[in-house]
C-alpha cells in the first residue's frame, strides 16, 4: 500500500469537505434571510422592514449552529476516561488475576510502542470486558486525556500483529484531532437541525390552538430552510467521518509499517460481521458508534464509516475475503493444563515438581489462606477454555450450592464430565466478591459456542435454580449467553412504568428481605409515571417486562430504574443485596456499580 | 515618510517576521530529531537491563547450553560500553559504527538464543520466560519504533529545511541535513534469520 499516497489523499479530500460545510453554513443564512424577507413580504405587503431585520436572522441562525457545536464540546469534556467509563470500560489490568491478565499488559506494551512511534505522551489503555466482538476506539480532548480502548474480544482474538495495527489505527484519530473534529461536526449538524426544530415550533398551533398564519408562513419556511441544511451536514459530516478513516487506515500502515495488521484485524471483523457477532452490549455504544473502528450495521452514504470491503480494498489493492475470528490460544496456554489433565496416580507430576504441587488446588488445601487460595483458583479459572469446564463451572456459579444436597444435583447434572471435581474444587475457592466476575468471564467466552451447548447449559440451571438469586442469575447468564441485539431504546421511563415494576418484582425479595412492603413503598415513590396493574405479576409476566425493557429502555434512563432499586434498599447493603445489584446491572447492560 | 516607504516598511517586517517564524519551526523540528534519538538510547538500555533476567531463567534449565548464554551476556556487555561511549560524543561518526555493530552481534546471539529455547519445551513452559518474551518483544518493538520515530523525524525536518522558500532560512542559518538510520548496519546482520517466539 503506497500509504503516504492515501493519507494525501484523504487529507486533501477532508480539506474539500469542509470548505463545502463553511459553504453550507453560509447558503443556509443566506436562504434562511431570503425565505424570511419573503415570508414577511407576504405576510405584511407595504409594510417597511422592521430595523435590524437581516442582523437578526443572521445571528439566530449562528447562535443555534454553534450553540450546537458548544453542546456536543460539552459531552467530551470529562476526558477520554469519561467516554470510555459511558462505553462500559475500565482501565487495563497490568497486574491481576485474570487470564486477559497477559493480554492485557500486552495491549498496554502496544499502546506504549506505539506512542513512540507516534512521538505522542501515551495515552491510557481501556478495556471493554464485557464485548466479545471486535472493535476499540480512541477519545480525549487532548493528548493528556486521551484514552484507547479495545473490547476483550480484540484482545483475545486479534494477534500481536493484528492488535498493533488496531491501536495504530486509533492513534492516528489522536495525531489527527479527529475526536476534536468529529464532535464539532456533530455539533454543527445538530445546531442545523436546531433551525428546523424552531421552524416546526412556529409552526405548530399555539397555546390557544389557533394558528396564526403569518407565524405559520414563517415557521414553515425556516422548516423547509432548516431541513435541506441539515441533510447536507449530515452527508457532509458523514462524508468527512468517512476520510478520517481512510486516513487512520492509511496512518496505521504507516506507523506499523505492516498492512496484515490493521488488514487482519479487519479481516476478522468482517467475518464477525457475516456471524451477526459484531454488535456491542453497553447501552451507550449507540451514541459511541461514530468513534468506533468500525460500525455494524448497513452502508449506506450517510454511513459514518465506509464499508470493511472498501477499506480492505484500499489497503489489500483487493479485497481479500474475511480472516476467522476464533479464540487465539492465550499466550500462556503452551503447556497442558496440570489441574484438568487426565491423571493417573502422580502422572505429570514427576517433572516439575514444587509448582505442580503449588497449583493444584485438590492437593493441599488447607495449606494455604483463602486469599492465596483464591488466587490460584482464579489464575487457573482463566485459562479455560474447554466446553466441559464452561458448563460446569457457570453451572455451579448460578446454583451456588451451600450443602451437600446443592452439591449433589449439580453432580447429577455434571456426571458426564471428567472435569467436575476440578471445577467444584475451584469454585469453591472462590469468595463471593469473585463470583460474578467468574460468572461474566465465563459466559461472555460461552456465548460465542454453539447455540446446542448454550441451550444444554440454560436448560440444566433452568431446572436446578429454584430460589430467587439463583434465578436471578441465571437470568443474567441467559442475557450474557443471547447475542447482543439492535436496541431501539428510545423511551423514557414513565412510559415503561408498568414493565419497571413487574421486572422489579423479580429483585424485590432479595432487595427488600423482610422489610419488602416498606422497599415497595420506596420503590414506588420513586418510579415516574401511572402503573396501572401490580398484582398477577408472576415470573413469566416478569421476564417479558425485563426483555422489553431491554429493547426499548432509552440509555440514559437506565441508570435511573438501576438507581430507584438501589435507594428503596436499606443501607448498609448485605451481601445479597450487592450481588442483586450487580446482576441488576447487568440485566440492564450498565457498567458494574463499584 | 512617504508612501512608498511605509511600504517598504511593512513588507520588510512582515519579511522579518516570516524569517522568525521559519527558523522557529526549523530549530523545534530540529530538537524533536534530538528528542528522538534519545528515545533509542533509552530503549536500548532497557534491552541491556532485560538480558540478565532472561539469561538467569535461561540457565536453570540449559545446563548444556553454558556458551550460547556465555555469549549472549558478553555480546551485551559490549553492546553496553559502546552504548556509553556513543551516548558521551553522539555526533562521534566512528562510536556510533561501533555502536551498530555491537547491537547487530547482540541480535544475532539473541536469536540463536531463541533458537535453543525452542528445543527445550519446559523452558518455553516457564511462567517467567513467558513474561520475559513478551517484554523482549515489547522492548525490541520499541527500539525499532524509535529508530522509525527518528526517521519520521528526520524526514519532517529534511522536508522542512528543504524546501522553498524556507530552505533560504535554513541555508543563511546553516540547517545541514539529517541522515536517517539504516535499518541494517552490515550485510551480515542482513541476512541473519529473526526468530518469532
Amino acid at each position: 500500500m503506497r500509504f503516504r499516497a492515501h493519507q494525501d489523499a484523504a487529507q486533501a479530500s477532508t480539506r474539500r469537505l469542509l470548505a463545502l460545510f463553511v459553504l453550507v453554513l453560509v447558503a443556509l443564512i443566506a436562504a434562511v434571510n431570503a425565505v424570511l424577507l419573503l415570508a414577511y413580504w407576504v405576510s405584511f405587503p407595504l409594510a417597511p422592514l422592521p430595523a435590524w431585520f437581516f442582523e437578526t436572522n443572521t445571528g439566530i441562525v449562528l447562535l443555534f449552529v454553534l450553540g450546537g457545536c458548544w453542546f456536543e464540546t460539552l459531552r467530551l469534556r470529562g476526558g477520554g476516561a469519561h467516554v470510555a467509563k459511558m462505553a462500559g470500560g475500565r482501565p487495563a489490568q497490568v497486574s491481576g488475576w485474570q487470564a486477559s491478565d497477559r493480554l492485557e499488559r500486552r495491549f498496554a506494551n502496544i499502546v506504549h510502542e506505539m506512542a513512540i512511534a507516534t512521538r505522542q505522551p501515551s495515552p491510557a489503555a481501556w478495556v471493554l470486558p464485557r464485548e466479545d466482538a471486535i472493535n476499540a476506539f480512541a477519545a480525549g480532548w487532548s493528548p493528556d486525556d486521551a484514552v484507547v480502548a479495545v473490547t476483550r474480544g480484540a484482545l483475545e482474538r486479534l494477534t500481536r500483529e493484528e492488535l498493533q495495527g488496531v491501536v495504530a489505527h486509533e492513534f492516528s484519530h489522536l495525531v489527527h484531532g479527529d475526536t476534536r473534529l468529529n464532535m464539532r461536526l456533530i455539533g454543527l449538524v445538530w445546531g442545523l437541525q436546531m433551525v428546523f426544530t424552531f421552524g416546526r415550533m412556529l409552526a405548530e398551533r399555539d397555546d390557544d390552538l389557533r394558528r396564526l398564519p403569518a407565524r405559520a408562513l414563517f415557521g414553515l419556511a425556516l422548516m423547509g430552510v432548516g431541513a435541506l441544511g441539515w441533510a447536507a451536514g449530515r452527508l457532509l459530516q458523514a462524508a468527512v467521518s468517512r476520510q478520517r478513516e481512510f486516513l487512520a487506515d492509511a496512518s496505521a500502515v504507516q506507523y506499523t509499517r505492516v498492512v496484515a495488521g490493521i488488514g487482519g484485524a479487519l479481516r476478522k471483523i468482517a467475518d464477525q460481521a457475516a456471524q451477526h457477532a459484531d454488535r456491542l452490549r453497553a447501552a451507550q455504544a449507540g451514541s459511541l458508534a461514530h468513534l468506533m473502528l468500525s460500525r455494524p450495521g448497513r452502508r449506506a452514504w450517510w454511513s459514518s464509516h465506509p464499508s470493511l470491503g472498501e477499506r480492505l480494498r484500499r489497503l489489500y489493492g483487493r479485497d481479500p475475503g474475511p480472516l476467522a475470528a476464533d479464540l487465539l490460544p492465550a499466550p500462556d496456554d503452551a503447556e497442558p493444563l496440570v489441574a484438568f489433565a487426565p491423571k493417573a496416580a502422580g502422572a505429570g507430576l514427576a517433572t516439575h515438581e514444587p509448582e505442580a504441587h503449588r497449583h493444584d488446588a485438590l492437593q493441599n488445601p488447607a495449606l494455604y489462606g483463602d486469599a492465596e487460595r483464591e488466587r490460584e483458583a482464579l489464575e487457573r479459572i482463566g485459562r479455560w477454555h474447554g466446553r466441559g469446564e464452561r458448563f460446569a463451572a457457570l453451572l455451579a456459579l448460578v446454583l451456588v450450592p451451600r450443602d451437600d444436597a446443592g452439591w449433589a444435583a449439580w453432580s447429577s447434572a455434571t456426571a458426564h464430565l471428567p472435569v467436575a471435581a476440578a471445577v467444584r474444587a475451584e469454585v469453591q475457592a472462590l469468595r463471593p466478591s469473585a463470583r460474578q466476575q467468574v460468572l461474566e468471564l465465563l459466559a461472555r467466552r460461552t456465548s460465542m459456542a454453539p447455540r446446542a451447548e448454550r441451550l444444554a447449559l440454560l436448560h440444566a440451571a433452568g431446572r436446578l435454580a429454584l430460589d430467587p438469586l439463583p434465578r436471578l442469575r441465571l437470568l443474567a447468564l441467559r442475557h450474557l449467553l443471547a447475542r447482543p441485539r439492535r436496541t431501539a431504546g428510545r423511551q423514557p421511563l414513565a412510559a415503561l412504568a408498568d414493565d419497571a415494576l413487574a421486572a422489579s418484582t423479580l429483585v424485590a425479595p432479595l432487595l427488600g428481605g423482610r422489610d419488602g412492603g416498606v422497599w415497595w413503598s420506596r420503590l414506588l415513590a420513586s418510579v415516574p409515571g401511572q402503573p396501572r396493574r401490580l398484582h398477577r405479576v408472576n415470573e413469566r409476566v416478569a421476564l417479558h417486562a425485563v426483555l422489553r425493557l431491554q429493547r426499548r429502555l432509552a440509555p440514559m434512563q437506565r441508570p435511573l430504574l438501576w438507581r430507584a432499586w438501589l435507594d428503596a434498599s436499606a443501607q448498609p447493603l448485605n451481601p445479597t443485596q450487592q450481588e442483586t445489584l450487580a446482576l441488576a446491572a447487568v440485566l440492564l447492560d450498565l457498567p458494574r456499580p463499584d | 515618510m512617504s508612501t512608498a516607504q511605509i511600504v517598504a516598511l511593512v513588507v520588510l517586517v512582515l519579511l522579518a517576521g516570516w524569517v522568525v517564524v521559519a527558523y522557529n519551526r526549523l530549530v523545534r523540528r530540529r530538537n524533536e530529531i534530538a528528542n528522538a534519538f534519545a528515545q533509542i538510547d533509552v530503549q536500548l538500555k532497557r534491552r541491556y537491563d532485560l538480558i540478565p533476567n532472561l539469561v538467569e531463567t535461561a540457565r536453570k534449565y540449559l545446563q548444556h547450553e553454558r556458551e550460547t548464554l556465555e555469549a549472549v551476556i558478553a555480546a551485551r556487555n559490549t553492546a553496553r560500553v559502546a552504548a556509553d561511549a556513543a551516548r558521551a560524543k553522539p555526533s562521534d561518526g566512528a562510536r556510533i559504527g561501533a555502536l551498530a555493530g555491537a547491537e547487530a552481534a547482540l541480535d544475532g546471539v539473541l536469536s540463536r538464543l531463541m533458537a535453543v529455547v525452542e528445543r527445550y519445551p519446559e523452558l518455553k513452559a516457564d511462567a517467567t520466560l513467558r513474561d520475559l518474551s513478551e517484554e523482549l518483544t515489547h522492548t525490541e518493538n520499541r527500539i525499532a519504533f524509535a529508530r522509525q520515530a527518528f526517521n519520521d523525524a528526520v524526514l519532517d525536518y529534511n522536508n522542512e529545511a528543504q524546501q522553498a522558500p524556507a530552505n533560504v532560512v535554513a541555508g543563511l542559518f546553516g540547517f545541514r541535513a539529517a541522515a536517517m538510520l539504516q535499518a541494517t548496519a552490515s550485510d551480515a546482520e542482513r541476512a541473519a534469520p529473526r526468530i518469532a517466539l
